[in-house]
């Protein structure tokens, strides 16, 4: 009983993870239209920012030479902080562009990143990585209740990113970010500066992004950069796709859908020697995924909701909630 | 300062000509389907699969291999075409919907390639490794080959492009797809022999750079970055920028080894294509939405 409990939290504690980049992407692509093919980037940048804020300073031994010491959460600030910044770096050559340019440099910089990671030991510990991460209030925490504790600081986590994405869908940020979405030249026509408003968004989403990088490092305590593959932005579109870009809502279902089903896979029996493909299978899966979902239902299992103008003033009046 | 090494020049020749073909393949797919094809790569691994099966599998020799794998590709890129993006282009999305789709069809494409001949790489049964030096430049019979055959084809598409009544529809279906309809130009039609030239061309390209390094499921992914940069650096949807952008980034990339660790090659596609679009992007022929 306390194994698959363990196992249901460890579960729902990556989801969570996923649901905070796929909140995140949906700023990007869901709010905004902005075609971000690199979202891993922004994870690793996180995890590895936090990571070396927060080890104490390397030993002989170690590949790394940084190594602050610094508590926690200003691990975690620093994390989101540097994601921003990357995210202020990509968007300037990209975000005046058309759409297109964004994906293929996007693509590009998280690829670059992961060369980096392997490759500049003196940062990142190489292939061989970074360990040690410190978990936060691991000393106050009793060690059985310690994984349920952590879970909760992620649902928190979560829980910020969902209120920030609710905000924005009755704030006139976001509204300003739908229009440009759907009619770039309308909104400039109207005098709003695009390029600003993307580039907010852009870093908003990078952001997020971030802090679930930071998260994942203090989860995972070991850094390495196999675990930044691409897969994880194409893992990410896939929930965010499937459950409904544009709705955040959407997203988080979306990243628990399709972690789930990343997990459950993961513990298939070898049935008829499968065990050798099951990884492949998995990730060729979740492209059929993709393409049935924007084929046959484009917008999510939880669909966008906007309301029109007369109803928004009309709700305004009642002081009614909001239906999302 | 490193002293200039010609040799470099030469390997940024072999390289580049090879990426400025499947350049010309994904460019010209970019132009008349207004998509960019993020599964461009995996065809190049396509080709050069075909043809390892045809070579080493099946046991024909590595021309005829080489030949085979040109059919094979184009009828996977056109029943692909069939069944993913075709459906797609009738309901009338964007470009933006092909992109996405386009994503899951790379993923699918590689993972099913590793899946069946997995991860490890892969070598054609070919000789001529032996390298002869030429005024201290150290090249072999399979390079000068690739070259070449890179440039033959590079005239050959140049040839159809201006003297055919195919590749000017096609071009004019690039530049003004409203208008070529109007004139008359079977978009379909088009579309179709756009997928047999790019998917041809980027299948040998594929095997050409299988040739030259090895046959692995990653191979057309891990190039996609430098094939985009050289799309980028010629303008999207201009062939002949294509191979131009192709030829340079391919040298750029090897001389950098004389001064930067191998590793990074692929940030200098990068770092040229982030330049360049900071630089002149109204240079660029950028698609809208």
């Amino acid at each position: 009983m306390l194994e698959q409990l363990s196992f249901v939290t460890s579960v729902v504690t990556v989801a969570g993870i996923y649901a905070i980049l796929a909140l995140g992407l949906n700023i990007h692509w869901g709010e905004t239209g902005l075609l971000n093919f690199g979202h891993v980037a922004f994870f690793a940048v996180g995890a590895y920012a936090t990571a070396l804020l927060t080890i104490a300073a390397p030993t002989a031994t170690q590949a790394y030479s940084f190594g602050f010491g610094l508590p926690i959460p200003v691990g975690i600030l620093g994390g989101v902080v540097a994601a921003g910044m990357v995210a202020v770096l990509l968007g300037v050559p990209t975000l005046q562009l058309s759409e297109e340019y964004l994906a293929i440099v996007s693509i590009g910089l998280a690829e670059i990143l992961r060369y980096g990671m392997m490759n500049e030991n003196w940062l990142t510990g190489g292939v061989a990585g970074i360990y040690g991460i410190d978990r936060p209030l691991v000393g106050a925490v009793p060690g059985e209740l310690y994984d349920l504790f952590y879970l909760g600081l992620v649902l928190a986590a979560v829980g910020l990113c969902y209120a920030y994405s609710r905000r924005l869908k009755r704030s006139p940020f976001g509204r300003v970010l739908r229009s440009i979405r759907d009619d770039d030249e309308a909104a400039t026509a109207l005098g709003k500066n695009s390029f600003q408003y993307r580039m907010q968004a852009f870093v908003v989403g990078a952001m997020m992004a971030g802090l679930a990088g930071a998260l994942w490092a203090h989860y995972a305590t070991a850094l390495t950069p196999t675990a930044f593959g691409a897969n994880i932005t194409f893992l990410t579109w896939v929930a965010l796709i499937v459950g409904g870009s544009g709705n955040a809502r959407g997203a988080i279902l979306g990243a628990m859908l399709i972690i789930s089903f990343r997990e459950a896979t993961r513990y298939l029996p070898d049935v008829y020697g499968l065990g050798d493909v099951i990884p492949t299978l998995r990730l060729m899966l979740v492209g059929v995924l993709v393409i049935a979902a924007i084929r046959y239902r484009p917008e999510g299992l939880l669909p966008e909701r906007n309301v029109s103008y007369a109803e928004y003033c009309r709700r305004l009046d009642s002081g009614g909630d909001w239906p999302w | 300062m490193v002293s200039f090494d010609p040799q470099f020049l030469v390997n940024g020749i072999i390289v580049g000509s090879t990426i400025a073909l499947a350049a010309i393949g994904l460019t010209l797919i970019f132009g008349v389907l207004d998509f960019i094809n993020f599964a461009h790569g995996e065809y190049l691994t396509m080709g050069a699969y075909a043809a390892f099966v045809a070579n080493v599998t099946l046991g024909l020799p590595f021309v005829v291999a080489a030949v085979v794998a040109i059919p094979v590709t184009v009828v996977v890129a056109l029943a692909l075409d069939r069944v993913v993006f075709y459906p797609l282009r009738r309901q009338g999305v964007g470009g933006l919907a092909l992109l996405i789709t386009s994503v899951g069809l790379s993923m699918i494409l590689r993972n099913g390639i590793e899946m069946v001949w997995s991860s490890e790489n892969l070598r054609y049964g070919v000789s001529g490794a032996e390298s002869v030096s030429v005024l201290g430049v150290r090249i072999t019979a399979v390079q000068v080959a690739i070259v070449v055959v890179s440039l033959v084809l590079m005239v050959a598409i140049h040839l159809l492009l201006t003297r055919t009544v195919l590749g000017i529809s096609m071009r004019a279906t690039a530049s003004n797809r409203s208008l070529a309809l109007s004139s008359g130009v079977n978009a379909e039609g088009i579309v179709t022999w756009t997928w047999v030239i790019g998917a041809g061309l980027t299948a040998i390209a594929g095997v050409l750079i299988g040739l030259n390094t090895v046959v692995r499921p990653s191979m057309g992914f891990e190039l996609l970055l430098v094939m985009f940069a050289a799309v980028i650096l010629g303008g999207i949807g201009d062939p002949y920028g294509a191979m131009l952008g192709g030829l340079a980034i391919g040298v750029a990339q090897e001389v950098s080894v004389a001064f930067i660790s191998s590793a990074y090659k692929p940030a200098v596609a990068f770092t040229i294509m982030v330049v360049l679009l900071l630089w002149k992007p109204e240079g660029l022929r950028g698609g809208g939405a």
